[in-house]
């Protein structure tokens, strides 16, 4: 068998390689230049990109995530691989997919209730343009009085303010992490506050146009919760400006978009979304809740990409409740499925224990649904679908990913569930559970990190300060943590080697470096007995100032 | 090139290629800080820096070079599945078929059923169903089934709507088979059958069955269903099937001699004449189950007892007296059920009790590892013990251990040397509903072993 003799031989070298790979390497330094904040992928684009040809196959595409990618993706052994859309500070520049926002400069309670731009609250009435043909959430197409069009969704009978509370929240945080989204106002319909406008169409059972009618407006409402006067609420999202391309995929680049150079597989925003989706519960995240349109903003037409849909976020599930392994276990798990199989059951997922505090829960928050806090464990969520993007989260963007959702305060948490008009035992609960997942979120990342944030070098390069992030964002506490400081020359030769308790989450260490060289200090946080992976901050001589400034920060992945 | 000389040259590649990556760092010339950010529209990266040098990614070329095969093989492979599946989906196929069959409320439906055992043809059919002709709480269940010239079943219930004083159900069934299993109405074991010089055989029956049924609850989880039926049966002989031989040429008088052409009325009592009989049977049940719960608990005894009293040349009087006794433990997501079921036929003339009227401790809530029919006694025990959990938020499999018999009038010839033990495995398949715990179940497969051989069961939408 020589082709198996030959793959043996083959492995073997590439084990010998890695084991190689990992011994200590030279320095790729930093140019002294401007940190890079855009990411310049909003040129003008002279032909719009093909609209997503995929955009309704759900089951193809869950089936081509699950199976021929996933197994490609083993199969062409990547390995870990860094994103690339990272600028020298380790952060994401602003661009088309995402621009920083709380974490570098965190918004005023004011701002995060604003949530993304638009066209503000819909003006009554509403005119129902067309039937909502994709998703499951019930509503409809619609414009307001002044022209403007509007997505109308609604809560399930039984479920009052789920739907409607989980898109409110969820996309004014997802948006004030920085991401695209469309703005949603809650909005409150009586009878006579919409109408039906005379070219009004649906798609019956996702293939038959029908003219929407009086009779399927009642159809309609007969399935949605209303107040217990009778009125309806309904959250309005904002229709997006431009021509719509369809979703984004989580793999590869959009064909035809010139301003699309990285594969989305290997863009910090989006493997790191799984954290922000992880806080907010975000069990239906994937492709299918992105959309991407052409704009034209200061005389220039360029793709821009949003997050859609957060119907499925929090405790709701769009027609019901979540049940208890929605956002713990994907639509299929051959592993676990296996060893249930095998243990004849004594092998049990921990949402198998949930259902006494689910139907708790559910009866007490029928607003809030299933939105596990206590004890709930990061590590465990898991969206239904196998996203691409976040299959290829290293711990560094998980980190990234976790400094979005830790510099959420408590007051800000407060402004945001505030907008979904809960009432006021469920808005107790649901801004409990932000906070306990928030905080179990920066134990599960930061930790595993040494969480050094904006370095400053200062007296001739012989002082670093810094912010750790897991001090700051109270993951651990300062006693706790002990810093292994190298300092190296731009050829990786240690200089000097140190040891330093922080007193604070702003600690300043010495270096004891006086030379005018490049110079690399190597950080590695030691908790518990843990070594966390180091953060190296570079920082080189600019003799035309006489002082040492920071030119880049990288961590291992 | 040999195999030798094959892995000597991959060797080599591969050595070169991890001394060729470890090779220096790469590094990047500061370009000063009047030299603006980088700008990746120049073709520079974020962080100013030139791409990164993986040495693995040249130690890798050989094993992805190699994994390249099944890669492209996999891609083959799945290709024409994407195509089937988009194509479905593009002009939503099985939106279109499920809307083609349902009505706009979704209260009339009509749907394929398939159903299959081992030692059986497999079969197909429609099922109508619908809630809303005759009112609220009404149903009309139509059900066609078949297995071409072999099998055809056809059954029509009709339950009343709830406004109707006394509701009574209505049945009509009607069944044509050629290969119904009879192997002896003593229960006979493989061995007794082999020393009798018997063995399974396959007879034909048509049968129309009319039913008149009224249930009600009594108290808490009591209930009590009262029912009354026109059963006529005509039997002839079987095909062959899987082996076995017709009745005819098995259950006569001399089996192997010429003089083998008609059953014997002794070995199989009212193969001749059919059955015409009239019944009337109460059925009183005690149930604390609950019936929406995918791992129920509780307990059941249900006690049913029928009289059957021939007609239309039909001699033939006899009560049926029988129980069912079901203990289902929930443990979270799994359940174990416990089922002793038995029964006992009771001549009440001096005419035999007709073969196809004796109990039979097989199909799905007997010895599930038997073929249906294989077993028939004027009496019967059978005891099941099922445990079933969860794998999947959708699927549940379980394990199951059957142990039963059929014996002589009163359980004559009762003794555990006779009854026949089985296991097996079993999955079912469940709906995506508002809790897993309360979803209802679309399909279920059953595999059972028994000393006779396996026997697979397969049903859905059933």
């Amino acid at each position: 068998m020589p082709f198996l003799g030959a793959l043996r031989v083959a492995l073997l070298a590439s084990i010998a390689a890695h084991a190689l790979s990992c011994s200590p390497r030279g320095i790729r330094k930093f140019p002294d230049r401007p940190v890079a904040w855009h990411e310049h992928d909003n040129l003008n684009v002279l032909k719009a990109p093909p609209a997503t040809p995929w955009g309704d196959l759900l089951f193809t595409m869950g089936l081509r995530d699950f199976t021929s990618r996933e197994l490609d993706r083993i199969l062409s052994l990547q390995g870990r691989r860094p994103a690339e859309d990272v600028n020298a500070l380790d952060e994401v520049p602003c661009s088309t997919w995402f621009c920083p926002r709380n974490h570098l400069s965190p918004l005023s309670p004011k701002e995060i209730m604003e949530g993304a731009p638009g066209a503000g609250p819909p003006v009554l009435p509403l005119r129902i343009l067309a039937g909502k043909d994709t998703g499951t959430a019930l509503g409809f197409k619609v414009e307001d009085a002044r022209g403007q069009k509007y997505l109308l969704k609604f809560d399930p009978r039984g479920y009052l303010g789920m739907v409607s509370g989980a898109e409110m929240v969820s996309s004014r945080l997802f948006h004030a992490a920085g991401y695209n989204v469309p703005s949603a106002h809650l909005v409150t319909l009586g009878n006579h506050d919409l109408v039906i406008a005379p070219s009004a169409t649906y798609l019956a059972h996702g293939y038959d146009e029908r003219p929407l009618t009086l009779g399927r407006v009642y159809e309609v409402f007969d399935q949605v919760a209303r107040h217990p006067e009778g009125r309806v609420k309904a959250v309005a999202i904002t229709w997006l400006d431009g021509e719509v391309l369809g979703p984004f995929d989580m793999l590869g680049r959009r064909p035809g978009d010139p301003n699309d150079r990285i594969a989305h597989e290997h863009r910090r925003s989006l493997r790191a979304s799984y954290v922000m989706a992880a806080w907010l519960n975000e069990g239906d995240a994937s492709n299918f809740n992105t959309l991407d349109t052409l704009v034209e903003e200061h005389g220039r037409r360029f793709v821009r990409h949003y997050f859609i849909d957060f119907s499925s976020t929090l405790g709701s599930w769009t027609q019901w409740p979540k049940n208890p392994w929605h956002g713990e276990e994907r639509a299929f798990e051959l592993i676990r499925t296996a060893r249930s199989l095998v243990s004849l059951g004594t092998y049990e997922r921990p949402w198998q224990d949930d259902q006494d505090e689910w139907e708790k829960a559910v009866r007490r928050y029928p607003s809030l649904g299933w939105l596990p806090a206590d004890g709930w464990d990061p590590s465990s969520f898991r969206t239904k679908r196998k996203v691409p993007a976040h299959l290829r989260m290293t711990p560094r963007d998980a980190y990234w990913g976790a400094k979005l959702v830790t510099s959420f305060s408590d007051e800000q948490i407060h402004a945001a569930v505030v907008t979904g008009d809960y009432p006021r035992e469920t808005s107790w609960e649901l801004e409990r559970a932000l906070r306990v997942r928030r905080d179990a979120i920066a134990r599960e990342w930061l930790l595993p990190m040494t969480a050094l944030e904006e370095p400053r070098i200062s007296q001739g390069g012989r002082i670093l300060c810094f912010r750790d992030l897991a001090i700051e964002r109270g993951a651990i506490t300062a006693p706790e943590v002990k810093y292994l400081v190298t300092v190296a020359d731009d050829r990786g030769k240690v200089l000097s080697r140190d040891a330093w308790t922080p007193r604070g989450s702003e600690p300043c260490l010495g270096t004891g470096d006086q030379g005018k060289g490049y110079r690399v200090v190597t950080i590695v946080a030691k908790s518990n007995g843990h070594f966390a992976k180091g953060a190296r901050v570079h920082y080189a001589w600019r003799e035309l100032e006489k002082r040492h400034v920071v030119v880049g920060l990288e961590r291992d992945e | 090139m040999n195999s030798k000389n094959t892995k000597s040259a991959v060797s080599a590649v591969a050595v070169s290629m991890v001394v060729v990556s470890l090779a220096g760092p790469v590094r990047a010339a500061g370009q000063g800080p009047n030299a603006g950010p980088p700008d990746p529209r120049q073709g520079e990266r974020l962080d100013g820096r030139s791409p990164p040098r993986n040495p693995r990614r040249v130690a890798l070329a050989v094993p992805r070079l190699v994994l390249g095969v099944p890669r492209v093989g996999l891609k083959l492979a799945l290709w024409p599945v994407f195509r089937v599946s988009e194509t479905i989906e593009q002009n939503a196929l099985h939106s279109r078929l499920y809307w083609a069959l349902t009505s706009e409320d979704e209260k009339i439906r009509v749907w394929p059923v398939v159903h299959y055992e081992t030692g059986f043809l497999p079969s197909v059919g429609l099922r109508y169903y619908d809630t809303r002709s005759l009112g609220t709480g009404s149903l009309v269940d139509l059900r066609a089934r078949t297995a071409g010239p072999s099998l055809f079943l056809a059954e029509m219930r009709l339950r009343p709507p709830d406004a109707t004083p006394v509701p009574l159900a209505v049945t009509f069934q009607y069944l044509h088979e050629n290969d119904a299993l009879f192997a002896g109405i003593h229960g006979e074991t493989e061995e007794e059958l082999e020393a009798q010089g018997r063995a399974e055989s396959r007879y034909e029956v048509d049968r129309v069955l009319g039913r008149i049924a009224h249930a009600r609850g009594l108290v808490g989880p009591l209930s009590l269903a009262l029912r009354g039926e026109v059963d006529v049966r005509d039997f002839d002989n079987g095909v062959e099937r899987n082996g076995d031989r017709p009745i005819v040429e098995v259950y006569c008088t001399n089996p192997g001699t010429p003089s083998c052409t008609e059953v014997d009325e002794r070995l199989v009592p009212g193969f001749r004449h059919g059955v015409r009989v009239v019944r009337g049977g109460a059925t009183l049940r005690l149930d604390t189950r609950s019936v929406d719960a995918r791992y129920p608990a509780g307990f059941s005894v249900l006690v049913d007892s029928v009289y059957s009293h021939g007609v239309i040349g039909d001699a033939s009087q006899h009560l049926i007296l029988a129980g069912d006794t079901r203990l289902s433990v929930r443990i979270g997501d799994r359940t174990l059920l416990l089922s002793v079921r038995g029964g006992l036929v009771q001549p009440l003339s001096d005419a035999s009790v007709p073969f196809d009227e004796l109990l039979s401790p097989t199909g799905s809530l007997g010895v599930r590892g038997l073929k249906t029919g294989r077993l028939r006694g004027h009496s019967a025990l059978v005891g099941l013990l099922e445990y079933r959990w969860l794998v999947a938020p959708y699927l549940d499999t379980s394990v199951l251990v059957d142990y039963g018999g059929a014996f002589d009038q009163g359980f004559q010839n009762f003794g555990v040397d006779r009854m026949i033990p089985s296991v097996g495995i079993g999955l079912r398949v469940f709906r995506h509903e508002k809790t897993y715990w309360q979803s209802g179940r679309i399909a279920a497969l059953q595999v059972a072993f028994s000393e006779e051989g396996f026997r697979l069961l397969l049903s859905a939408s059933e």
